[in-house]
């Protein structure tokens, strides 16, 4: 009786260690693949761009992944090209506008790069 | 003998009276067919009327109204990159690059945020540079060279050309109607989505991408910068070679443009022709993009 209770016992802490063992291999798997999705969902180039003065969710939009593409092709999602511009986006090209710089701005940015002014 | 020849001259000139009067009627018909014709020609010249509308350039209010609806579906799509710093950035090395495009319109400079690499140029002079290329850019010079592209496809009217070449006979229709207010509005939204998708999709001819590279790399030049910026910006772009990564960086570059090696080769013999001078300005590029 206590040979076939140890059996059992035995038995069941076998099947716990395994059961165990895989759960970790699960978590390594996952964990590998999140990486891989991680890696492959940044940039080719990853140097930041347009992070200084941004606020917090800007440095964020400015510095991570691909948006909006196709991971095979390279090419926009049909869910990116579909997006049609509302009335913040018209606003935003309009205010394109407003960036190109004042001749005098420009003269300064001219002369001290060593260019040339027409 | 005499009565004979006046009988016959009587036959003959009252037979030719009758023929005459006979063929009279159709002469007269003969007439109304001509103007049926000319009614008939009449839509065909409309038509043509319609069809040169269609390839003639659009008005400034016009390609204005359409390159805006064009850069408002870009921003809709990726989003700028918004930094007041880089955005001042940018637009003064585009603005001292395009103070020597061939055509002078109001150019105007953004950053898409996204990892892809690339640069668009929308009718009316709105310019996009993707905050991937801008990212693997290394210098003021290369920055420049890449505008330089875009500014002459801009200026030349290169996408406005090939989409009124391609979608000549519903255009056509469309701009032979006038249309003001709301309406027009639409009609530019509408023209814009087009444009847009064709921009994504369509070659342009080899002809015009080798002039966008050697003529935008003479911009560049003109305003002082060293002539190799668009050849060093490529050649980064090759060296990053063909991983899946690099293609889901340059996907869209591949499919819309010519072969990295041929753009290179046919820019290093332009860039062997050119003075070895110029500036390229990489720290002043690092601060104003970082």
């Amino acid at each position: 009786m206590r040979t076939i209770l140890s059996l059992c016992l035995a038995l069941a802490a076998t099947l716990a260690m395994f059961q165990l063992a895989a759960q970790q291999s699960n978590t390594k798997d996952k964990q590998k693949q999140d990486k891989q999705v991680s890696d492959d969902d940044q940039p080719l180039y990853t140097r930041p761009v347009g992070t200084k003065g941004a606020t917090k969710a800007k440095k964020e939009s400015a510095t991570n992944a691909f948006n909006g593409i196709d991971p095979n092709t390279g090419k926009p999602l049909p869910a990116t090209m579909g997006k049609s511009a509302g009335a913040a986006e018209t606003l935003l090209a309009k205010g394109m506008f407003d960036r190109v710089p004042k001749r005098e701005v420009l003269m300064a940015f001219v002369k001290e790069g060593g260019l040339i002014a027409r | 003998m005499k009565l004979k020849h006046v009988f016959c001259i009587a036959v003959i000139a009252g037979g030719s009276a009758w023929i005459a009067q006979a063929q009279l009627p159709g002469l007269g018909g003969l007439k109304n067919k001509i103007d049926n014709t000319k009614n008939k020609a009449k839509p065909a010249t409309d038509r043509a009327e319609k069809a040169h509308e269609a390839f003639a350039s659009w008005s400034p209010e016009e390609e204005e109204g359409i390159g805006e609806a064009s850069a408002a579906k870009m921003i809709a799509m990726f989003g700028l990159v918004e930094s007041d710093s880089l955005n001042a950035y940018v637009n003064l090395v585009g603005t001292a690059v395009a103070q020597f495009a061939p055509r002078q319109i109001p150019y105007r400079f953004g950053v898409l945020d996204t990892g892809m690499i690339g640069a668009f140029a929308t009718p009316g002079g709105f310019i996009f540079v993707t905050r991937g290329a801008v990212a693997g850019i290394k210098n003021e010079a290369e920055l420049a060279g890449v505008f330089g592209h875009e500014i002459i496809h801009a200026s030349e009217r290169h996408l406005e050309s090939q989409l009124k070449t391609t979608k000549a006979s519903t255009w056509a229709k469309e701009e032979g109607k006038a249309v003001k207010g709301p309406a027009l509005l639409e009609a530019n939204r509408a023209k814009a989505e087009s444009l847009i998708t064709d921009l994504f999709n369509m070659k342009l001819s080899r002809d015009k991408e080798d002039g966008a590279d050697e003529r935008g790399s003479m911009l560049a030049v003109q305003a002082g910068y060293a002539p190799d910026g668009l050849m060093n910006f490529l050649i980064t772009l090759q060296a990053s070679g063909s991983s899946p990564k690099a293609t889901k960086a340059f996907g869209q570059l591949f499919s819309t443009h010519p072969p990295l090696d041929e753009r290179i080769t046919k820019l290093r013999a332009w860039v062997e022709k050119q003075p070895k001078k110029g500036v390229t300005n990489e720290q002043r590029f690092l601060d104003g993009t970082q």
